[in-house]
């Protein structure tokens, strides 16, 4: 009995389509409209998709990934669900549920329409940061030349103080440094989001630190502007910037719950 | 520089774990009344993939739902940089 239709991502269509065994375990994926719009789903049992086994779970991801990749590619910006999003019943429940919520999804298929979701790092590394700013600070300077002359004892505490200011001036740096990276992305994104999750990197990243990490929904046609701003980034010795996407409005769809 | 689409899964895995539409407790699938997300699953791929920073977590239990209260909150938490 499949009374459960698991639900992948909501798309501006109108015609009923199927779109073949790409879903999850294979899974028949077809389309189920309502007026304008329709929920592209597979039909399965009530009940959610669980395993233990890591190679399953993952083919499961890359699945609804790529049903949600395929649907972009034909009808445009989708409306992506998070995994595992199985309504309880068949087409005709998933029909009135698209009618109950019609307006709100035709407003936010509409906003997002032409964007996509990007998703940009910036990492820097802390050792060449922390050397800069010990060469160009001049308290710091004038501190460190003290200490040489100093008795032991007293040198040790200026030590700490001095370790301390370091510590100071290079949040205060980042911070300056995040802000300003922000401001100068944002101009090209109509919405960002900071990322607060992160996942781990790949490996060429593992020693650098962190400094912004922020998901942003651009239009197609500002795509190439913010590539040029993010070399202009990526160019300074200090930085390094990894630009991932396009991606589904994953972090920009406003209904969370619906 | 051009975006990039490598190591899909794990960006992959913070989108759909984390982000995109959530269905509510009136048609989502749920058993007893307890709203189910995959619970399995997120332990499953964090046991690899150590990057989601929730503990396992048996389902079905008290826990379950709160940690589904949480999640929500969490995610209605996520500061929002308007232009």
């Amino acid at each position: 009995m499949t009374d459960g239709r698991y639900m992948y991502c909501i798309i501006n269509n109108d015609t009923p389509s199927n779109l073949g065994n790409i879903g999850i375990n294979d899974a028949e994926v077809y389309t189920i409209p309502y007026q304008n719009i329709a929920a592209v789903v597979h039909s399965c049992e009530p009940k959610p998709y669980e395993t233990k086994d890591n190679k399953k779970a993952k083919e499961w991801i890359l699945a609804h990934g790529y049903v949600i990749d395929h649907a972009t590619k034909n009808f445009g910006t989708v409306l992506p669900f998070s995994f595992n999003a199985i309504i309880r019943g068949g087409d005709s429940i998933v029909k009135n549920w698209l009618a109950g919520n019609h307006d709100k999804f035709k407003g936010e298929l509409e906003r997002v329409k032409n964007m996509a979701e990007y998703s940009v790092q910036v990492f820097y590394e802390h050792e060449k940061l922390a050397e800069k700013i010990e060469a160009n600070d001049k308290e710091l300077g004038e501190l460190k030349a003290k200490m040489g002359i100093m008795p032991k004892g007293t040198a040790y505490l200026v030590q700490k103080q001095y370790e301390q200011k370091v510590k100071d001036a290079i949040s205060v740096k980042i911070s300056k440094l995040t802000k300003e990276l922000g401001s100068r992305i944002i101009e090209h994104a109509e919405e960002m989001r900071i990322d607060e999750k992160t996942s781990h990197m790949p490996e060429k990243y593992k020693d650098k630190k962190l400094i912004l990490a922020v998901a942003c929904l651009v239009h197609k046609n500002k795509v190439e502007t913010l590539g040029k701003v993010l070399d202009c980034i990526n160019g300074n010795d200090d930085f390094a910037v990894r630009f991932t996407g396009p991606w589904a409005p994953f972090s920009f769809v406003k209904l969370r719950e619906v | 520089m051009k975006p990039v689409r490598e190591s899909d899964l794990v960006d992959l895995l913070d989108r759909l774990l984390n982000k995109g539409l959530v269905l509510n407790a009136d048609v989502i699938i749920s058993v007893a009344g307890v709203p189910l997300i995959g619970i399995n699953l997120k332990a499953a791929i964090a046991g690899i993939e150590t990057m989601l920073d929730y503990g396992m977590m048996e389902p079905w239990d008290k826990k379950t739902r709160e940690w589904y209260s949480v999640e929500f909150a969490k995610r209605a938490a996520v500061p929002m940089i308007k232009k």
